[in-house]
């Protein structure tokens, strides 16, 4: 459990300090996902079973956010010509 | 893309308030609020312009983070219940994870950066869905987990946000900005006002809805950015620009309007609660937030537009139309119901 939110916890540092690519930020919120998902598994091992339920949503929840997400990319390559995070507007 | 596709989008984003309100458990909260997200970035990037598609990928990272940590926190109080002696701490770490999570995907006052940033890219319709109608799932979350622990961590997010929400607008010329942070202001009392009672949060929710939406609408017709720009977009349509004066002067809470009624319903709850401190906290915050909603009123009102001619103006000629006349006098019942609920037995 502990190691999980570990994880979690530098993939939230990796999606803050992250300035270059909007992929490599997509890439973190997949690996805190995936790291949730770890989580639910150790959960479910220690006794409780209606985790699993729950780890089935969390997978199907996630690759829809992480579709948006491509999609959105997409759609920011298409308007600005590339994903670095510096051609963002910041105003 | 295609309009025949918009109702699902809306459909999905009410479907997912009713989930929430209607469950008690932490993994459909969280189901709710990813629904409504997922469905409302569609709606975000209709008109595919670079600002908007900029704007809602802000709001997406932002929106995923919470969610992640919103699940985090449930993960972590349902791995307390069978861990022995730390239970309680676990639970409590994980209830605060959850508030800080829902706090970030509403926009209360010390997670409130990205408001401003989405709302300023986006268009005054998809703007105005996001700081009203994308708000009720959160708040839906709060009013249930504004247990004792977390009501005096949520009644000083909700201070800071009314000063903050007052401080943020001093400096702006911007119109979008300006809403948003008017919007961050009226949260800070939305969400008081849902740990005092989750009626009374409800009922000055519909009142910034009803108020809001027409403003949202006429600047909408106007199509201005900036304050400049709304004064000429005014230049020949004087009646529009009486209400929208008046309309920010309600917003604002000034008391022959109707924005006061909420404001005066919220406060004669909190000094019978005794949270004076907060009541005072929260007044000085729309004190401040004052002076910008008075600037564009007076901007609507008073000032002339370059070379404006009034006798070229045929009053009788404006056409008024249903919102606005409903706006009308919705601001103008403001005293009668602050009348009539003052004569109510207690």
């Amino acid at each position: 459990m502990l190691i999980m939110i570990l994880i979690f916890l530098i993939a939230l540092l990796g999606l803050g300090l992250s300035q270059t690519h909007l992929l490599s930020v997509l890439l973190c919120l997949e690996m805190m996902m995936v790291s949730l998902y770890l989580g639910l598994g150790m959960v479910s091992i220690s006794g409780l079973h209606y985790p699993l339920m729950i780890a089935l949503v969390l997978l199907t929840f996630s690759a829809c956010e992480a579709s948006s997400g491509l999609a959105l990319l997409v759609l920011i390559s298409r308007s600005h010509g590339s994903d670095l995070l510096k051609s963002f507007n910041l105003s | 893309m295609s309009p025949y596709i918009s109702p699902l989008f809306s459909i999905t984003m009410i479907m997912s308030v009713m989930l929430i309100s209607s469950s008690g458990h932490w993994v459909f909260m969280w189901l709710g609020l990813e629904l409504g997200t997922l469905a409302f970035i569609p709606i975000l990037v209709w008109w595919h312009s670079s600002l908007e598609v900029e704007a809602t990928v802000k709001y997406f990272i932002v929106q995923a983070m919470a969610a992640a940590v919103f699940f985090l926190g449930g993960m972590v109080s349902l791995s307390g219940d069978f861990m022995g002696g730390v239970n309680q701490l676990m639970g409590n770490i994980g209830d605060m994870m959850i508030m800080l999570a829902v706090v970030t995907k509403l926009g209360l006052a010390p997670f409130h950066y990205w408001v401003v940033d989405v709302v300023q890219g986006l268009n005054y319709i998809p703007g105005a869905v996001l700081l009203t109608w994308q708000k009720v799932p959160g708040l839906a979350v709060l009013t249930q987990l504004a247990t004792c622990n977390n009501s005096s961590m949520l009644l000083l997010f909700g201070m800071v946000s009314a000063l903050v929400g007052g401080l943020g607008g001093l400096g702006q010329t911007q119109m979008r900005k300006l809403l948003a942070f008017s919007s961050i202001s009226h949260l800070g009392w939305l969400v008081v006002g849902c740990v005092a009672g989750s009626l009374l949060g409800l009922s000055y929710f519909t009142l910034y809805v009803v108020l809001s939406i027409p403003l949202f609408s006429i600047l909408h017709m106007l199509n201005g950015g900036h304050l400049n720009q709304l004064r000429t977009g005014l230049m020949f349509n004087p009646l529009m620009s009486v209400l929208l004066g008046v309309g920010f002067l309600s917003l604002g809470g000034l008391p022959p309007f109707f924005g006061f009624f909420g404001k005066w319903l919220l406060l004669t709850h909190f000094v019978g609660q005794l949270l004076l401190g907060v009541s005072v906290v929260l007044i000085t915050g729309t004190l401040i937030s004052l002076f910008y909603y008075l600037r564009v009123s007076y901007l609507c009102i008073v000032v002339l537009g370059p070379q404006q001619i009034m006798s070229g103006l045929n009053w009788r000629k404006m056409q008024l139309s249903g919102l606005m006349s409903g706006l009308l006098v919705l601001n103008m019942l403001g005293l009668f119901l602050v009348g009539g609920a003052s004569c109510l037995p207690k």
